[in-house]
């Protein structure tokens, strides 16, 4: 059950519903939310900060295009170390 | 956990030139003296020179970095070397800001074109900023087209439940279900040029699950005005006035508020921008500490 209270026209805003888009992944780095647009394997782009911290808006690190690095790592790393 | 770096501060890397956490103490073999091309070095204060060959940075290098000299002039020079911006020092606040802008999403997402606000970021937020005892005070700036009712109304709940002081912004637009979530807060300000459009809501009514009867429309309107009557000053009547009025919207039924009409008709506390919302929660932060003090003693 669901009601859409808006000025737009409903055409405009459930344009492309049917469609695949681009897709954004929430990620948690330190604590903060953000947004990112996946690039490749093991890039992003920073679309959006979520946080309700003004503070966390200055930081030059979560600001829109910022891109991050995924690094490989094996998931059974400590195992074979040992 | 992600690792990450930052390719953007990468574009021209030159290793001849100081970069952060690879500092070049004069006296070391390969140190190059950094030339001044951007900005007058102030004269190196008499004793600096001295005192940093006498660190063994091959052992601790990360010693010469924590020193203030080292962050001050290198890190602040750097820093505008490669992203041509000072970073700004973190600061505690004691004011959290919700940003709530584009549509106000609900139960379904809706398609990426649309800026959206998500209940599910906003709901976690209110119940964080409510427990954390170093957050006194919560600004809302709303720049919203609408959206969900049921996600408007559970955001505007949420601000209403907290018993810490809230005050709204309306920046730009806070059209439909952006009203209740206005006038939810303790006080409310919108700017001058902010505009609020006043409609019903079966003007694009999208009803998934039940019967789009009219009745059913009518009373999803009512938890709307009955919310937004018992938190501001408007009457029901002027509200239903401004909501069906005809000839103001071109080819539909509704008002739109500018500025100072939300004032007038009772919906939004002042006319103001950011400095007036801060000053007003920060005054409304103290009256809430002084009553608190008074109950503890």
């Amino acid at each position: 059950m669901s009601i859409l209270y808006t000025p737009l026209p409903i055409e405009q805003v459930l344009e492309g519903i049917d469609k695949d888009g681009r897709q954004y992944q929430e990620i948690d780095i330190g604590g903060v939310k953000l947004l990112v647009e996946q690039q490749s394997l093991e890039s992003a782009r920073v679309v959006r900060l979520i946080s309700s911290n003004p503070m966390d808006y200055l930081n030059s690190k979560f600001q829109p295009g910022t891109e991050l690095k995924f690094v490989p790592q094996f998931s059974r790393e400590e195992e074979s170390l040992t | 956990m992600f690792e990450f770096d930052w390719t953007r501060s990468r574009g021209d890397a030159d290793l001849s030139q100081p970069v952060p956490g690879n500092l070049q103490v004069p006296g070391q073999p390969g140190a190059v003296p950094a030339p001044n091309i951007l900005t007058p070095q102030p004269a190196e204060e008499p004793g600096e020179p001295d005192t940093l060959p006498e660190q063994t940075p091959a052992a601790e290098p990360q010693r010469v970095k924590r020193t203030k000299q080292g962050i001050n002039k290198k890190g602040d020079l750097n820093s505008i070397k490669e992203l041509g911006q000072l970073s700004i020092p973190q600061t505690k606040t004691n004011i959290h800001c919700l940003p709530i802008v584009g549509q106000i999403e609900g139960h379904i997402v809706l398609p990426p074109q649309n800026k959206t606000t998500k209940y599910e970021h906003l709901i976690p937020q209110l119940v964080a900023l409510e427990e954390n005892p170093e957050i006194e005070g919560v600004l809302i700036v709303l720049n919203t087209i609408g959206g969900d009712v049921e996600a408007g109304l559970a955001i505007a709940e949420m601000v209403t439940g907290m018993s810490k002081p809230t005050v709204s912004l309306i920046l730009g637009g806070g059209h439909s279900i952006g009203v209740p979530v206005a006038v939810a807060a303790d006080y409310s300000f919108i700017a001058e040029t902010a505009s609020m459009t006043i409609h019903p809501i079966r003007l694009t009514g999208l009803v998934i699950g039940v019967p789009q009867t009219y009745e059913y429309l009518d009373k999803m309107q009512d938890r709307v005005v009955n919310f937004i009557t018992r938190h501001s000053k408007v009457t029901e009547e002027k509200l239903r006035e401004l909501m069906f009025r005809t000839g103001e919207l071109a080819r539909d039924i509704g008002t739109v508020l500018i500025g100072k009409d939300a004032v007038e008709c009772g919906l939004i506390n002042e006319v103001g921008g950011i400095s007036a919302a801060v000053r007003k929660l920060n005054q409304l932060i103290g009256e809430r500490k002084e009553l608190q003090g008074g109950f503890i003693q």
